[in-house]
C-alpha cells in the first residue's frame, strides 16, 4: 500500500532526483497510510522509506550501464573528497589477474579499473580503495610513478598492504552507513602520506 | 661461447622467476584486502538484512529460523560472493561462521565467530548489535 501511493512521488522531482527527498516523501506517505490502515505512523514511515530506497536502487541498476554506475559512485566520492587524486575510473567485469583476486586494480597514475558488480556500498569502497592508492603514490613518488612498485614492495614492512587504506575505508563506510555511530566524515589529512606534507 | 649463453639464459630465468615471485607476493596482500572487503560486506549486509526484518514484524525474528529467512542470492548480489550454509549457520568467504542472538523482541546481535588467521591482519568489527531497527554498537 505504501509503495502504491509513493509511486506518485516520482513525478515531483524528475530532474532534481534527490533520493533523500524521495525517501522522506515515501516515509510520510507510508506513515500516513499506516495510520489510515490502523497501524502506527512510525513503523509505516520506516517501511515506506526502506522500500523507497530499495526501489531506487533497483531502478538505477536497471537503467544504468556499468560505467554510469561507477561514474555516479565516483562522483559521490569526489563530492566528499574534492582534493583526492582523480584518476579515470573504468568499469570492468573482472579485475583479476594471474595471482590477484581483487575488485579493482591500479593501472597508472591516470587510470584505475574497478569491477562494477555488487551493491553501491561495495563498488564505492572499491573505487575509493583504488583512488587512495593513486593518491598515496602521487604524494610519495610524485611524477616518477615507475618507482611505485619499489615503494609498494620495499618501503612497507614484510610486503604487507598499507594499513592506512583499509582503516580509512572502514571509517568512511561507518560514516555513510551508521552515522549515529560515526557522525564525522574521516578527513584526508589523517592519511599518513598527507601528514608528511 | 656456449658457457656464456647458458649463463645469460640462467640469469634471464632467475630474473623472470624473481619478477613472478615479487608479483605473487604483492598480489597476495591485495588479494587479502579483497577477501577482507568481501567478508566485511557479507557480515554487515547480513546484519542489515536481519535488521530489516524488524520493520515487518515490529520484533526481531526468532533464532530458530533465522537462517531460512535470509536470501543467500541477495548477499551474493551485494557482495559478489555468496555465503555458504553450514550447520544451521552461514560461513563467509574467510571461513568464519555467524551466531545470531535475539536478546529480546527489540534487540538482537549478530556475531562473527570461528575466524582464525584473519583476525590480526584483517581485523574489523565482529559484533553488530541492533535495537529497534537501528545499529546500537559495533565491536
Amino acid at each position: 500500500m505504501t509503495q502504491a501511493f509513493s509511486g506518485e512521488i516520482d513525478g515531483l522531482d524528475i530532474n532534481t532526483a534527490q533520493s533523500a527527498q524521495r525517501v522522506i516523501a515515501a516515509a510520510v506517505v507510508g506513515g500516513t497510510t499506516s495510520v489510515i490502515s490502523d497501524g502506527k505512523f512510525g513503523n509505516g514511515a520506516v517501511t515506506g522509506a526502506f522500500s523507497r530506497a530499495l526501489n531506487d536502487e533497483t531502478e538505477k541498476d536497471g537503467e544504468e550501464s556499468p560505467q554510469q554506475k561507477v561514474d555516479r559512485l565516483n562522483k559521490l566520492i569526489s563530492k566528499d573528497y574534492p582534493n583526492l587524486a582523480k584518476p579515470k575510473v573504468v568499469a570492468v567485469e573482472d579485475a583479476d589477474t594471474l595471482f590477484l583476486s581483487a575488485s579493482g586494480r591500479y593501472v597508472d597514475k591516470n587510470k584505475v579499473i574497478v569491477e562494477y558488480q555488487g551493491s553501491d556500498d561495495f563498488v564505492r569502497r572499491s573505487i575509493l580503495h583504488e583512488r587512495l592508492h593513486v593518491d598515496e603514490l602521487n604524494f610519495v613518488v610524485g611524477e616518477s610513478q615507475n618507482k611505485h612498485i619499489f615503494h609498494e614492495l620495499f618501503e612497507k614492512p614484510y610486503f604487507q598492504h598499507d594499513t592506512a587504506i583499509p582503516k580509512f575505508l572502514d571509517s568512511y563506510h561507518n560514516y555513510l552507513r551508521y552515522p549515529n555511530l560515526q557522525p564525522v566524515k574521516p578527513n584526508l589529512s589523517e592519511l599518513p602520506w598527507r601528514k608528511k606534507e | 661461447m656456449r658457457y656464456a649463453l647458458n649463463t645469460v639464459l640462467m640469469l634471464l630465468c632467475i630474473l623472470v622467476c624473481g619478477a613472478f615471485l615479487i608479483k605473487y607476493v604483492y598480489d597476495k596482500s591485495e588479494t587479502q584486502q579483497y577477501l577482507r572487503s568481501v567478508a566485511q560486506c557479507q557480515f554487515f549486509d547480513l546484519g542489515d538484512l536481519l535488521n530489516e526484518k524488524y520493520f515487518i514484524n515490529e520484533r526481531y525474528i526468532d533464532e530458530a529460523d533465522w537462517v531460512s529467512k535470509i536470501s543467500i542470492s541477495e548477499i551474493k548480489e551485494r557482495c559478489t560472493e555468496a555465503l555458504t550454509i553450514n550447520k544451521e549457520s552461514f560461513t563467509d568467504i574467510l571461513g568464519a561462521s555467524y551466531v545470531y542472538k535475539k536478546i529480546d523482541d527489540n534487540t538482537m546481535l549478530i556475531e562473527r565467530v570461528s575466524f582464525s588467521n584473519d583476525q590480526t591482519v584483517l581485523h574489523f568489527p565482529s559484533v553488530l548489535k541492533f535495537k529497534r531497527g537501528k545499529i546500537e554498537s559495533l565491536k
